[in-house]
């Protein structure tokens, strides 16, 4: 199921990038989408651990690319959104091979899935809902955004910090 | 932190894109990501408290023996929604079945245990501890620890038991054995006559020469056996063990050395031994099922050293061993040891030399052509003289061609004892 769902994701995510950018006419980044999937696909057959990284970060950057295009925010969001579950459900996977059979495997992928779910619609609405409002983005909203940002970080920091 | 990199990376770098680019898709874009960080964060793992024990269904095996491995993890502190230890074992053993690493949830006071089973080369090997990494459900925030557990597996050469090595060092020590010790008796073997005294057996008296001196009686005098100290000198040194193609002689040397120290402690004698190479490591000498165990953990731990102090066997430390004593040098032989061994034969030291023959190990890996060949019987011939020297100067010499299993060897050569008795005067 995880597995399925891990490839289920993926392609879902490098094919919705790849539709979208071929109906722009652009064809190299359609053909990108599709090689990045097959690449991220192979890695995850070879059990490299490095390649869900790499493709997430590559899938996210396709995202971001579209968007400067003007390419249609669906479009985009599948891309990324399914990008991050195939990373999260990659990582899972290899978590879960080193599983006991006494381990009550069923409830952990449960819990997992739910989780991601709840994760996974709320960002959905979210994210529509912020497109549907249309609201413009003014300097005020940038400066507000900046300052949460900074604050994240020094909240970062401070947690990095602790860690060490 | 540097497994989250990609994505605070890419969350960081929507929002800036976002902000400079005053985009609010772009910001929409980031919403996801944001959330599954977040939620990662806020299910955060609290402190590691395990309680974590370590069995082994052995901690002494043979190389082709395997050991099971059995961990018993109890969760003393908080939930952990995900928890994946690590047993942390030296990259040279080898899991034969399960695995080292163990995935999964525990919840407070609860217990739970995971086995794997391994095996390895000769060697001495500690378990270090077990890495638990506790993280929530996406793996977003972690907490790692250290958990220290105790463990150790001797890991001792294989080897094939010799009988009936025959020694016979000048001196022995007071309690009775097997071994000759020039002193007349009781025993077995006639060692010569002396007259009667009160309280020997009649069957001692030896009428023959009763008869021919009327006016006193003889009796038979037997060559009493002993025990003795016996210290096997293990020759480690890179120079003599390793091969020009990187094989190593050093293993068939320690099987050597593990049979004979084995044959001496069965016959009640007093063994050491010395291993020769990067250190000196000495097993003082001892007897019995403990000495032996001793000498087999010291074997386990043998390695090959390269020191430039211990080129040569001049710095073997003579005064160890029990003057007039039993040595077992274990060396492939070089020609400079021959000063060291006539050396330590001159101070009174009955030595005996078993020597894994590098020639023929060599000659094994070798393409068989003309060259080689040549090469092959000059070099034979050479150490075949260098044998012979060691042989005429009191040295018990034997050269041992590994493709031959060691007892046979043994057996054939050392069954009896050596012709000489004191070769150098």
């Amino acid at each position: 199921m995880i597995k399925f769902s891990t490839f289920f994701t993926l392609w879902m995510g490098a094919l919705a990038l790849g539709f979208a950018y071929q109906q722009a006419d652009l064809t190299i980044h359609m053909w990108v989408a599709v090689i990045i999937g097959a690449f991220w696909t192979w890695g995850l057959l070879q059990f490299k651990k490095q390649i869900p990284r790499i493709g997430m970060v590559l899938l996210s950057l396709l995202s971001i690319i579209g968007l400067f295009n003007e390419l249609p925010f669906g479009w985009m969001l599948a891309g990324a959104l399914n990008a991050l579950l195939s990373y999260d459900l990659s990582n899972f996977y290899q978590r879960l091979r080193f599983a006991s059979e006494t381990e009550d495997i069923k409830l952990l992928k449960r819990v997992h899935f739910t989780r991601l779910s709840i994760i996974t619609l709320l960002g959905l609405s979210l994210s529509t809902s912020v497109i549907l409002w249309q609201a413009e983005f003014s300097l005020e909203w940038a400066i507000f955004l900046a300052l949460s940002g900074i604050w994240g970080i020094s909240l970062l920091v401070g947690w990095v910090r602790r860690e060490a | 932190m540097r497994r989250n990199a990609p994505l605070i990376l890419i969350l960081y770098g929507i929002l800036f894109i976002a902000l400079v680019s005053m985009n609010g898709e772009m910001l929409a874009l980031a919403i996801p990501l944001a959330l599954y960080m977040l939620a990662g964060l806020y299910f955060a793992p609290q402190e590691i408290d395990l309680k974590i024990e370590r069995e082994l269904s052995a901690e002494r095996i043979t190389p082709k023996q395997e050991v099971i491995v059995e961990i018993e993890i109890t969760n003393l502190g908080s939930n952990l929604e995900e928890l994946f230890l690590e047993d942390q074992i030296s990259p040279a053993l080898k899991i034969i079945k399960g695995e080292t690493g163990f995935f999964c949830t525990l919840k407070k006071g609860e217990s739970i245990s995971w086995c794997y089973t391994l095996t390895g080369p000769r060697g001495s090997f500690l378990f270090k501890g077990i890495k638990a990494i506790a993280s929530d459900h996406f793996n977003i925030a972690q907490k790692e620890k250290m958990i220290e557990t105790e463990g150790q597996i001797f890991i001792i050469p294989s080897f094939t038991r010799i009988k009936n090595i025959k020694i016979r060092p000048r001196q022995t020590r007071a309690y009775a054995g097997n071994i000759p010790a020039r002193i007349g008796g009781p025993g077995v073997e006639f060692y010569g006559l002396r007259e009667y005294q009160p309280g020997d057996s009649l069957r001692w008296v030896n009428w023959r020469a009763s008869a021919r001196h009327p006016q006193a009686l003889y009796s038979n005098e037997y060559e009493q056996e002993r025990v003795a100290d016996v210290g096997i000198i293990l020759d480690g040194r890179e120079a003599v063990n390793m091969g020009e193609s990187g094989n190593s002689l050093y293993e068939h040397s320690v099987i050597a050395a593990a049979a004979l120290s084995d044959a001496f402690i069965a016959s009640g004698n007093r063994v050491g031994l010395l291993l020769y190479g990067q250190t000196l490591r000495w097993t003082f000498p001892g007897y019995g099922h403990i000495q032996r165990e001793r000498i087999m953990q010291s074997l386990a731990r043998a390695e090959i050293g390269d020191s430039s102090v211990f080129t040569d066997l001049m710095r073997i430390p003579s005064q160890l061993f029990p003057i007039n004593s039993q040595l077992v040098l274990i060396s492939p032989l070089k020609n400079d040891d021959y000063g060291t061994l006539v050396h330590l034969r001159a101070r009174g030291y009955q030595v005996m030399v078993i020597s894994p023959n590098p020639v023929s190990y060599e000659r094994a890996n070798l393409p068989d052509n003309a060259n080689t060949r040549l090469a092959s019987r000059i070099i034979s011939m050479e150490r075949r003289m260098f044998m012979l020297k060691l042989q005429r100067a009191g040295v018990q010499a034997l050269d041992w061609d590994i493709r031959e299993p060691l007892d046979k060897l043994v057996k054939a050569h050392l069954g009896r004892p050596p012709a000489w008795r004191n070769p150098i005067k």
